[in-house]
């Protein structure tokens, strides 16, 4: 019972034990502005990071996102500036859904590993925006667009909605779909699903388009908030990423994971760099922890999934063990 | 593809430059080499330019030859370099490998010139660039002046341990101490990065109520900053860069970012021919290190 508890909200308790550890170091920790401040920081990580979870339920991995965020503001301002923010953004979201639909195709039709084809992606799709800007920046400081990060509902940004909402429509797309239900299905056991009448290339393919698409969309929220577009953005974003799904218990290995889990795992990432910058730690220190935390949390889960194991089968060495991410 | 391919285009440029050093048929006393790292960043595309004008205006012929980026491709461009005999060899390395090469155009009796980065190991009769210990440490006086000598600074770094991030926090280092009114409420790394330099500062202002300088390694960062800034509506805040990037620079214009380091590319490349001249002529002595002066940018 313990353990299925833990099991259920290890992540959340980790959260909440690192919230707690931070409002006692620092006491500008647990104030409203800071809580949404942090919250409007995650939201990029945790747009991003949700369409990760729905790639790696199916098996997949997606390293091209940081890239694709580059790529969709730079396509969005470059678009904006001769037809209107609206088709901009427009141009934006399409330019992320394309870069998914060539990483879906080449993984569903061509069978091409999708560590080798989402590697390969995200230095063509990087060279992509780097030579629609020549490499400069693309600065544009009004315009409607700026409303998707700079505005508030009320005393809640903008970002932080969008965030909800993304959340929202992934948890309903995979927990209450017949085609969620097959992301999990072709990550389970793709053989299985296959033979069930399950498309894999159809599931492959909207896998990606979707993350691809989320991408795009974190990319106009990341331009909106800075009021400019820069080509060599987003480098290691597609880590945080990955980082973020796997604190949230979703498996590398395919067939499990929850978008819940995914949101408490970006939140993880974001308070700590919130705290490190709050309690002002020294960079170098910073990496060293936020690295140790990752494989704590990594290495807790498999001790849990061991201990259920166990308590089954009573041979804890069958369990599968998932790797921790390279971050 | 290839070093092969490079080769075949490195001798395609080296049969254009002879073709041409046959037209002009004036030049052909005095011949200088210069392989430099990239093309795409203008830094490098002003650096190649100080090069070519003063090589001309000289008297010099020049041979310009990009390594891409890639330290092969620089290798086998000094490797043509050497066969062609120039008579001193101007580098922008792209990378410490290029030490052997360039010990070999030693051997081979010709001097070599390394501009902005140093190549260990190598034996270089010049070098010429910017120190990044200095420029931390003439930027942390400018702010420290800006300042009056009293306010709270956020230092923003670089990526951890990157030689210019560290250089750059080296110099600077030096100065705080020596005012006591400056007080350095934080101490971050925004990664070079505008979008992480924009998290890194909003969580600083939840931490710091009164911030008056925030003191950036690079012009993006201090953009991010400045956007960190105007979001939380804070004023009176004096936040400068380094490199003075384009947007940087219309920002201080502005009166938004309160200055930038500029760095000189061209006169670097200016004075790399110049040496070269002097390696030739032996007019004068050429210094084994050339610190060049950076300047501030400000409304």
């Amino acid at each position: 019972m313990l353990i299925r508890l833990l099991r259920s909200y290890g992540s959340l308790l980790g959260l909440l034990l690192i919230g707690t550890v931070l409002s006692l170091l620092s006491d500008r920790f647990l104030t409203t502005s800071n809580i949404i401040n942090i919250a409007r920081q995650v939201s990029i990580n945790a747009i991003v990071a949700a369409g990760m979870t729905v790639v790696i339920i199916t098996g997949g991995i997606d390293l091209s996102v940081g890239s694709t965020i580059a790529l969709a503001g730079c396509s969005a301002l470059l678009v904006a500036r001769g037809t209107g923010d609206l088709v901009g953004m427009a141009a934006g979201l399409g330019a992320g859904a394309l870069v998914g639909l060539l990483n879906g195709g080449l993984v569903a039709w061509g069978r091409v590993p999708p560590f080798i084809t989402t590697l390969a992606t995200m230095t063509i799709v990087r060279g992509g925006a780097l030579v629609l800007t020549n490499g400069e920046p693309i600065v544009q400081s009004t315009g409607p667009y700026l409303w998707l990060g700079q505005a508030s509902f009320g005393p809640i940004p903008i970002p932080i909605l969008l965030m909800a909402a993304v959340l929202f429509g992934t948890h309903w797309f995979l927990a209450r779909t017949r085609w969620g239900t097959y992301v999990y299905a072709v990550g389970g056991n793709a053989e299985a699903a296959r033979l069930a009448g399950i498309s894999l290339a159809g599931i492959q393919i909207l896998v990606y388009v979707l993350a691809g698409a989320l991408s795009g969309l974190a990319g106009l929220v990341l331009a909106a908030r800075l009021s400019s577009a820069q080509p060599n953005t987003g480098v290691g974003f597609e880590l945080d990423a990955i980082a973020a799904v796997v604190l949230g218990g979703t498996s590398l290995m395919g067939g499990e994971g929850t978008i819940w889990g995914t949101m408490v795992g970006a939140f993880i990432i974001g308070i700590l760099n919130n705290g490190f910058n709050l309690m002002n730690v020294s960079p170098f220190y910073q990496l060293i922890a936020k690295g140790a935390v990752i494989v704590l949390a990594v290495l807790v889960d498999q001790l849990v999934k061991a201990g259920m194991a166990s308590g089954r089968a009573g041979s804890p060495a069958t369990t599968t063990v998932g790797g921790p991410p390279t971050a | 593809m290839g070093i092969r391919g490079w080769r075949t285009a490195g001798f395609a440029i080296l049969g254009v430059a002879c073709l041409l050093v046959w037209v002009s048929g004036s030049t052909a006393g005095t011949m200088i080499g210069f392989s430099v790292s990239t093309q795409v960043n203008p830094f490098y595309k002003a650096m190649a330019d100080g090069v070519r004008d003063e090589a001309k205006a000289l008297g010099m012929d020049a041979t310009i030859l990009n390594a891409e980026d890639k330290l092969e491709k620089q290798i086998a461009d000094v490797e043509d370099l050497i066969q062609k005999k120039v008579q001193v060899i101007v580098i922008n390395a792209t990378h410490d490998g290029a030490a052997a090469v360039l010990n070999k155009a030693a051997e081979a009796g010709i001097p070599v010139v390394t501009l902005q980065r140093g190549v260990p190991g190598a034996k270089v009769a010049s070098h010429i660039g910017t120190d990044n210990v200095v420029i931390g440490r003439e930027g942390a006086e400018w702010v420290v002046k800006a300042l009056n000598g009293k306010g709270n600074v956020v230092v923003m770094e670089g990526i951890p341990g990157a030689a210019s991030s560290e250089d750059r926090k080296k110099g600077s280092a030096e100065v705080w101490p020596k005012h006591p009114g400056i007080k350095i409420v934080a101490q971050q790394s925004g990664k070079y990065d505008r979008a992480v330099a924009l998290s890194v500062m909003e969580n600083i202002l939840q931490a710091q109520p009164q911030v008056d300088a925030v003191f950036c390694f690079n012009d993006e960062m201090a953009m991010g900053a400045l956007a960190a800034v105007k979001a939380a509506k804070r004023t009176g805040i004096k936040i400068t860069g380094m490199d003075a990037n384009k947007d940087a620079r219309d920002s201080v214009a502005n009166g938004e970012l309160a200055m930038t380091v500029a760095l000189p590319p061209y006169d670097i490349g200016k004075m790399g021919a110049t040496h070269a001249k002097w390696l030739i002529t032996k007019e004068k002595p050429v210094p084994p290190r050339t610190v060049m002066p950076v300047s501030f940018i400000t409304k």
